[in-house]
């Protein structure tokens, strides 16, 4: 039988194996570029509910309610505010002097996580007038 | 020379069989990607879109301010007309005329909820009543498809139990508390809303809440040159 001139074992595998590596680059390229475009997507989404996401939490602030949950078409938003810091009871404050007068409500400064997922997606600060109950 | 030994016909087809094969097999899937691609790419491109014009409307609408109109003489009333289905109000912020005061509309224009402006740079508003169509010729934003909307108001019952709790001098606990209401006619509660809350139903029958809190910008209150209030 004629001598017969193939590629070696050797030499087959090197180039299978610099083909899978060059697919594998390929694939994860591919792979990644699409989970950022879901994770843009992800984040216009939630962007987009933001302010009204905000006033709807200062709403219920003013309601002294101090925790809940808001849905969404993007999902099911959780917030729940701490009292970081009260101001003294008074009425207003003297545009002359700048002291304050009388005492029929309050002013306070609270933190609100708002949790998307179970994992906290931002924190924001609310300042509320409060009235003393009549 | 020596004799060289090529492939033979059947080989050569084989090779080839294999060769298109796969390649057709990587060009679908490609092509199938490259489309998924695009459609997400374009699709994200409609939601920032999406999400610029409905910042666009919050924000007009959050910026509503006192605007007076002189209803009889020397009788001036706040502009802020709202029913259940729509609103008009005064902006503080023209988009088309930055800086300017703009009389804005909001409601369901043609199966869209749609923002309108008319930027008042060069006239005055004398008259609480308005045409959406006079408001809608000068900017006309349609922002997304919807099947209904519903507006609600929360806002104090009247002036009087809003000036006993924001009175600089001895201010007395109020007698009624703010409330949720399916319209607001400023002219007769001499007061804008503290907020406004929008159902929107999506064609898909979806309902999406829509908070907008409304900064309540007095230009009396804060003594601040407005031609209306010279009007």
């Amino acid at each position: 039988m004629k001598r017969q001139n193939g590629l070696t074992l050797i030499e087959v595998l090197i180039a299978s194996l610099l083909l899978f590596m060059s697919l594998g680059v390929v694939a994860t390229v591919f792979q990644q570029s699409f989970m950022t475009q879901a994770q843009a997507e992800k984040y216009v989404n939630q962007l987009a509910d933001y302010s009204s996401l905000v006033a709807e939490i200062r709403f219920r602030l003013e309601q002294q309610e101090l925790e809940g949950t808001i849905t969404t078409s993007t999902g099911q938003y959780s917030w729940r505010a701490v009292v970081e810091k009260k101001g003294q009871e008074l009425s207003s404050i003297s545009l002359e002097n700048f002291e304050a007068a009388g005492g029929v409500g309050q002013l306070v400064l609270y933190r609100v996580e708002v949790e998307f997922n179970e994992s906290i997606l931002f924190e924001v600060k609310q300042a509320v007038w409060h009235l003393n109950a009549a | 020379m020596a004799p060289q030994r090529g492939l033979t016909l059947l080989e050569m087809l084989v090779a080839l069989v294999i060769l298109s094969s796969v390649m057709a097999i990587a060009s679908s899937a490609y092509s199938y990607y490259a489309t998924g691609f695009n459609d997400r790419g374009e699709r994200f491109n409609e939601q920032f879109q999406l999400l610029r014009k409905r910042t666009i409307w919050q924000d007009q609408l959050a910026s509503a301010f006192y605007y007076y109109v002189e209803v009889l003489p020397n009788n001036f009333r706040p502009y802020f007309q709202g029913s259940a289905k729509e609103i008009s109000w005064m902006t503080t912020n023209s988009l088309l005329e930055p800086g300017r005061v703009a009389r804005s509309w909001l409601g369901l224009k043609q199966g869209m909820l749609t923002y309108c402006e008319q930027p008042l740079s060069h006239k005055l508003v004398k008259q609480l009543n308005f045409e959406v169509d006079e408001i809608c010729s000068s900017y006309n934003l349609p922002v997304e498809a919807a099947e209904n909307l519903n507006i609600q108001y929360y806002s104090w019952p009247n002036l009087r139990d809003w000036h006993l709790t924001q009175s600089n001098e001895q201010p007395v606990p109020p007698q009624d508390q703010p409330q949720w209401n399916k319209a607001h006619d400023a002219s007769e509660k001499e007061l804008l809303p503290l907020w406004a809350k929008l159902e929107l139903t999506t064609l898909e029958g979806e309902v999406r809440n829509i908070w907008v809190r409304l900064e309540n910008f007095d230009v009396y209150r804060l003594q601040v040159f407005s031609g209306s209030n010279n009007a």
